[in-house]
């Protein structure tokens, strides 16, 4: 559905984004996950033609001009800035984004009414968008980029500084529209996120793209291994015999296999008054990957 | 269209909801329009109200007097009398406009004039440049009107005469020159001897030529101050206008739904097509409602409509065009508001927005030919009381068309070069 080729842009001195390559396939979220500045955003107006690229190609729906009228009828996007208008209430907002689309009449009354009931500011309709919090201002900016009813669909950071309700909310929906078939890019730099709503996540920094893959794929093939933390019953009669380290009777042990781990511990007749399991997720991804953390 | 029309409607609604915007486009222009055309119209019996000038009459003397009387004779200037300090202070203070200093000795040496000019002191107010010739007439009528008053004693006039003819001495003694003006003197005092005290009275005036308002073909002129300062103060609504909607053009850009337009089906033709519409209807509401209350309100004709409609229409596209380049005088909002400002307003001063063309300098009045509001203010002035024709409204119509679409293709061309 979306197919972005050696993509590359400079922007003066800073070569913004540095031959990222990738392919998204119809009805997929794909997250692109990456600390600020590493280039989500500037990919993401390459894909959909706000930027000409330096090099490389863009192709969306099988359409090689992102610019062209065919591919821009089917793109959603909801920027990272609100982009709205705060003395146009929402319902406004939603219906002037429906017109350009060419929505009219009972059509567009019709899918202004749906996309305001998806993004629950159906009560909050008349009034306007300067009134509303930034969690709702967050939902009529994604309001706005749904009322179409794009095939492909843009999400620019849609959670940045969202109450928790309202990124629940945001959640709900981004599941709804996947399992309406809604082919997703969602850029993030909180790798939870991309871990719960992405089916493969890219992982960028520095314009340049480090790895690609499922999310299970990801940490194990960068993750590193899990760290098993226990508290023992009794202490072993032979600790020699067990994994890891043993302190008294506190056990931690490094694994790639966790479950296997504990299973061998426990056939070995031990017990625990405590166990924790902390598996690698993708800011170890990113750490192993970098040498920093997401959010440094 | 649709789409174009989408816009224009989200843009004027946008300028609907913004109060501040509304006060430069309405608001203000009405203020000023109100405002310059009770100043203009004199605010009723104050604009009326005679020039105020002190007298000092130190002479006493008939003459001096009489002097005195035919200035108070006079209803364009009121004297207050005073001292010669008095006077002097009153003017010093700004009390006065000017004083008038009659001299010890005016009345003693009799002349034509019935007094002796010399003997008079004018003192102006240096700031009241423009009275200083309307008093100068003043005084000028009271100078001769001893004149009159001697034409029109005979017997006076001969007694002053016969004193002049002896006073050049004997016949003998007189130079050629002195001969010849005794001659005339004897001549002329023969004829007064032969006319009746009659004769000159009623027909010698000393007025001058009379002046009156020049009448246009079709006898028409501003029927009251209003209709000079409505068209003149429209402008300042239109500097809202162009400065309003190229702040909206900003901030499209700084929110960033400029970027959700530009990834939108629409074409860059729909985006500005929209905002040219909108500047386009903004403006001409904004005119309909200046004129309109100006009509119920404060008297202003509607003169030619059809030709107010083509002023209009052509004002309304030369601020869309102005509109458009200058959105692309700065990147955020503050920017272009600053620009439309320092653009706009001297374009508006020198153009006859603040100050009246008729009361600039000269070479103001020749600056003002660059400035498109010049014309825009011609333009409502020939249709509403300066009774052009079409040919005629062609002139100001043309430039303002001109300027509009120029500044238009300028501003396209450099907002798509900003957009790429």
């Amino acid at each position: 559905m979306i197919q972005a080729q050696k993509l590359q842009k400079r922007f003066g001195e800073v070569q913004a984004v540095d031959g990222i390559s990738f392919e998204i396939a119809k009805g997929e979220t794909f997250g692109l996950l990456g600390p600020n500045g590493a280039g989500k955003t500037t990919t993401i107006h390459m894909l959909v033609g706000a930027l000409k690229p330096d090099a490389g190609k863009v192709v969306i729906d099988g359409v090689e001009d992102p610019t062209h009228a065919n591919a821009r009828q089917n793109i959603g996007m909801a920027p990272q800035a609100l982009a709205l208008y705060e003395n146009l209430s929402a319902e406004e907002n939603v219906s002037f984004f429906g017109t350009i689309y060419g929505l009219r009449g009972a059509d567009l009354a019709q899918r202004v009414d749906w996309a305001l009931g998806f993004t629950r500011l159906s009560d909050r309709r008349k009034d306007r968008m300067k009134t509303f919090s930034g969690g709702m201002k967050r939902r009529l900016n994604m309001a706005c980029a749904v009322v179409h009813k794009p095939r492909v669909l843009f999400l620019d950071e849609p959670t940045v500084g969202v109450d928790p309700q309202s990124r629940n909310a945001i959640f709900d929906n981004i599941e709804e529209l996947k399992a309406e078939g809604t082919t997703i890019l969602y850029t993030t730099h909180y790798m939870e996120e991309a871990q719960r709503l992405c089916d493969r996540v890219a992982i960028v920094d520095k314009g340049g793209l480090l790895a690609l893959d499922t999310v299970t794929g990801l940490i194990d093939a960068h993750g590193g291994n899990s760290l098993v933390e226990a508290t023992l019953e009794q202490a072993p009669s032979d600790p020699s015999a067990f994994p890891g380290t043993l302190d008294g009777l506190s056990l931690r042990v490094e694994t790639d296999h966790p479950l296997k781990t504990l299973a061998r511990i426990t056939d070995a007749g031990v017990h625990f008054t405590s166990l924790r399991v902390d598996r690698p997720d993708l800011e170890a991804v990113f750490l192993n990957l970098t040498g920093r953390r997401l959010r440094d | 269209m649709h789409r174009i029309v989408a816009i224009a409607l989200k843009d004027l609604r946008l300028l609907i909801r913004n109060r501040e915007a509304l006060f430069w486009v309405l608001a203000f222009p009405l203020m000023m329009a109100v405002l310059f055309g009770a100043i203009f119209s004199g605010m009723g019996s104050k604009a009326r109200k005679p020039m105020e000038v002190a007298i000092v009459d130190e002479d006493q003397s008939e003459a001096s007097k009489a002097f005195v009387g035919r200035l108070k004779s006079q209803d364009s200037v009121k004297l207050v009398v005073k001292s010669r300090e008095g006077g002097l202070a009153a003017v010093r203070t700004g009390k006065l406009v000017a004083y008038v200093l009659i001299r010890k000795g005016y009345g003693a040496k009799q002349g034509f004039m019935a007094g002796d000019n010399k003997k008079l002191e004018v003192g102006i107010d240096p700031s009241r440049r423009t009275e200083r010739g309307f008093l100068q007439g003043i005084l000028m009528k009271a100078v001769f009107g001893g004149l009159q008053d001697r034409m029109s004693n005979p017997a006076k006039t001969r007694k002053f005469i016969q004193e002049s003819v002896s006073g050049l001495g004997a016949a003998g003694a007189r130079d050629p020159e002195e001969a010849k003006l005794a001659t005339f003197l004897k001549a002329f005092d023969s004829y007064l001897g032969s006319v009746d005290n009659q004769t000159f009275k009623g027909q010698m005036k000393m007025d001058g030529p009379k002046i009156e308002a020049v009448k246009y073909a079709g006898g028409k002129r501003p029927r009251t101050s209003f209709e000079v300062s409505f068209p003149q103060s429209v402008v300042w609504g239109l500097l809202g206008i162009v400065s309003s909607f190229a702040i909206l053009v900003a901030r499209e850009r700084t929110v960033g739904t400029l970027l959700r337009l530009r990834i939108s089906p629409l074409t860059w033709t729909h985006i500005l097509g929209g905002k040219a519409l909108a500047s386009f209807m903004a403006s001409i509401v904004t005119m309909a409602l200046i004129f309109a209350l100006g009509i119920v309100g404060f008297g202003l004709r509607l003169g030619n409509l059809p030709q107010l409609g083509l002023a209009v229409v052509c004002t309304a596209v030369c601020i869309t065009g102005m509109m458009m380049l200058i959105a692309t005088f700065g990147k955020t909002e503050q920017a272009v508001s600053g620009a439309s400002w320092a653009v706009m307003m001297p374009l508006a001063m020198f153009g006859g927005g603040m100050i009246p063309l008729v009361s600039m300098p000269s070479w103001m009045q020749t600056a003002s030919h660059f400035s498109p509001i010049k014309w825009a203010v011609y333009s409502f002035e020939g249709a509403i009381w300066r009774d052009f024709t079409l040919a005629e409204m062609a002139l100001p119509c043309g430039l303002l068309v001109i300027i509009g679409v120029a500044t238009f293709a300028l501003g396209v061309v450099l907002l798509s070069r900003a957009k790429s």
